[in-house]
C-alpha cells in the first residue's frame, strides 16, 4: 500500500513507511508543542512530493502562519493552496456562536495571501459546502485544518457536535483525501476524536528554566503496524531531529 | 457450549464465549480491540457458522483495507456497514424506522453503498429486521462507544446504549462481542455482560485479562503476542 510521508525520517519509520492514505489524523496538544508545524512539514513534503495540497486556518491569519515558517525552515510553500477561515474578533461577542465564525473561505495560493478579510459564515455545514465546490475544480491529495479545535468551538452547537464532526471526517475519507487535524488539549478533552481518527499523534512539552524537552508519541494507528514508544526530539533549522534517550 | 474467541493458545485458560450470551471487550485506543473482533468471527466462518460485523467506527471498505496486510481471510464474514456517508450534509435528529443497510460479505464491500443517515433506533429496528429472518451465531458490534457518541443525537445517552444492549442481549441464537474504548463509562453494561474482557498495550506488549466470566479460570492474565495471524497466547 502506497503510503504519505511527513519527510521526517524517524516520524515515517514510526508508522513504518508513512501514514495510510485516504483517512484523517489527529494532532494533538497543548498550545506551543509543534502542532502546526507537523501538519505543515506533511503538507511541504506532499508538495514536493507533487501532490495538490490545501492548508485552512482558522486560528490566526494564514499568512502570519506560513511566512514566519517559510523564512525560518526554508520551506518552499508557494504551491499551497490556502484557506483564511479566521473569524472576525469582533463577532465573537454575538449570542449565537455558530453563527460567529466567519471567513472568506475563498482558497487561493499562498502567494496572492493579503490582510484583507471579508466576512462570510463558517459552520461545519458550510465549510464542507465550500470544500464540495472546491474539490469539484480540484481533488486535494493533503489537507490540514489548523486548527480543529476552533472549528468545534465555533462551527456546530455543542448537542450535534459529534455526528456533526463524525460526518466532517467521512468527507475527506470519502474524497480520497488524507488529512490532519491539530486538535488542543491532552487526550481527556478529544474522546470522539480517538475514535474517529485513523490515527492520533500526540505531542508534549517540558519547559523548566533552560530545559526544554519535546515528545511525540503515537497513540493509536489504523491499518498498519506502528511504534507506540514515546520520542523525544528537537526542533531546529535543521528541521525535526530525534534525540536518543539515554537509558 | 462456549464459542472460541479464535486466539491461538488462549482455550486453555478461557474456554470462550458462552452461547447465546452477550460479552464486552474494552481497552484504549489502538490496543487491538477490532483485531479480537475480527478473529473471533473467522474463528466462527472457519466452522461454516454464519457470522455478523455491524460497523460502526468505519466503513465496512475502511475495515477491510486496514487488514489487508494480514494473512487473514475476511472474505465470508458477513458485515452491516452502519457508517452514514458525508453526502447528506444536514444533521437533525431521524426517527424513522424502514431498513437503512443490508448485510453483505466482507469481500463485496465497497465505497459506493452507504447509507445516508442512521441512528440507534434505525440501526436497532433494521438489525431486527434482518436477524428476524436470519440467524447469525456470531456477532459483533464495533464499537458501543461509536454507538453512544455519533448515534444517539437527541436521546439519553445510556439509556439508549442499555436499551440497544438489551435487543442484542435477548437475540436467540446468537453469542455477541461488543467493543468498547476504555474511556467510555461501562459500568451498566458490563452488568449486563456474561464475559468482559479487557486488553492493554503497554509499548509492544500486549496483555489480555479476563475481568468477569462464569466459568472458573485457572488464569485471568495473558500475555498475548501479535503478528500477521492476530493475536495468540504467548
Amino acid at each position: 500500500m502506497q503510503r504519505l510521508k511527513f519527510g521526517i525520517q524517524w516520524l515515517d519509520d514510526m508508522f513504518y513507511g508513512g501514514l495510510p492514505p485516504n483517512k484523517v489524523y489527529f494532532i494533538a496538544g497543548n498550545s506551543g508543542t509543534g502542532k502546526t508545524l507537523f501538519s505543515l512539514r506533511f503538507l511541504y513534503e506532499g508538495l514536493r512530493q507533487g501532490e495538490k495540497c490545501l492548508y485552512i486556518a482558522t486560528d490566526r491569519p494564514p499568512y502570519s502562519i506560513l511566512n514566519p515558517i517559510t523564512e525560518s525552515f526554508g520551506w518552499n510553500l508557494l504551491s499551497l493552496s490556502v484557506m483564511d477561515a479566521v473569524p472576525t474578533p469582533s463577532l465573537y461577542s454575538t449570542v449565537y456562536p455558530v453563527r460567529d465564525m466567519t471567513a472568506k473561505g475563498e482558497i487561493r495560493d499562498v502567494s496572492s495571501l493579503n490582510k484583507n478579510i471579508e466576512k462570510g459564515e463558517l459552520t461545519f455545514e458550510s465549510l464542507q459546502l465550500k470544500l464540495e465546490l472546491e474539490y469539484k475544480e480540484k481533488k486535494y491529495d493533503r489537507v490540514v485544518i489548523d486548527s480543529f479545535t476552533t472549528l468545534k468551538r465555533f462551527g456546530v452547537e455543542e448537542e450535534r457536535r459529534n455526528p456533526v464532526m463524525a460526518k466532517f471526517v467521512r468527507f475527506f475519507v470519502e474524497k480520497g483525501s488524507t488529512a490532519i487535524f491539530t486538535d488542543e488539549g491532552d487526550v481527556s478533552k478529544i474522546r470522539p476524536e480517538m475514535v474517529l481518527g485513523g490515527g492520533i499523534i500526540y505531542l508534549s512539552r517540558t519547559i523548566k528554566r533552560s530545559y526544554d524537552s519535546r515528545s511525540l508519541q503515537i497513540l493509536k494507528a489504523r491499518g498498519t503496524r506502528f511504534d507506540p514508544e514515546e520520542k523525544n526530539f528537537k526542533i531546529s533549522e535543521e528541521g525535526f531531529e530525534i534525540v536518543r534517550q539515554k537509558k | 457450549m462456549s464459542l472460541d474467541l479464535g486466539i491461538k493458545g488462549l482455550s486453555d485458560y478461557f474456554p470462550g464465549l458462552r452461547e447465546n450470551t452477550v460479552n464486552l471487550i474494552y481497552g484504549p485506543p489502538g490496543s487491538g480491540k477490532t483485531i479480537i473482533g475480527l478473529q473471533y468471527l473467522m474463528d466462527g466462518a472457519d466452522k461454516n457458522q454464519d457470522t455478523l460485523y455491524i460497523s460502526l467506527d468505519e466503513s465496512a471498505y475502511e475495515v477491510r483495507k486496514n487488514f489487508e496486510n494480514m494473512h487473514w481471510n475476511l472474505d465470508i464474514v458477513n458485515v452491516i456497514d452502519a457508517v452514514p456517508t458525508s453526502k447528506k450534509r444536514e444533521i437533525a435528529p431521524y426517527r424513522e424506522v424502514t431498513q437503512v443497510s443490508e448485510v453483505l460479505k466482507m469481500k463485496d464491500v465497497s465505497m459506493k453503498y452507504q447509507i445516508k443517515e442512521i441512528d440507534v433506533f434505525n440501526l436497532r429496528s433494521t438489525l431486527k429486521n434482518i436477524l428476524e429472518r436470519r440467524k447469525f451465531k456470531r456477532i459483533v458490534l464495533d464499537s458501543l462507544t461509536s454507538l453512544k457518541l455519533f448515534y444517539t443525537l437527541g436521546v439519553e445517552v445510556e439509556e439508549a446504549a442499555i436499551t440497544f444492549v438489551d435487543f442484542l442481549r435477548v437475540m436467540e441464537d446468537s453469542t455477541t462481542l461488543i467493543i468498547a474504548e476504555d474511556f467510555d463509562d461501562l459500568s451498566n453494561i458490563m452488568r449486563m455482560m456474561d464475559a468482559v474482557i479487557k486488553i492493554e498495550r503497554e509499548g509492544n506488549d500486549f496483555t489480555l485479562e479476563i475481568v468477569k466470566s462464569s466459568y472458573i479460570l485457572k488464569k485471568t492474565f495473558l500475555p498475548l503476542i501479535l503478528n500477521e495471524s492476530g493475536f495468540m497466547v504467548e
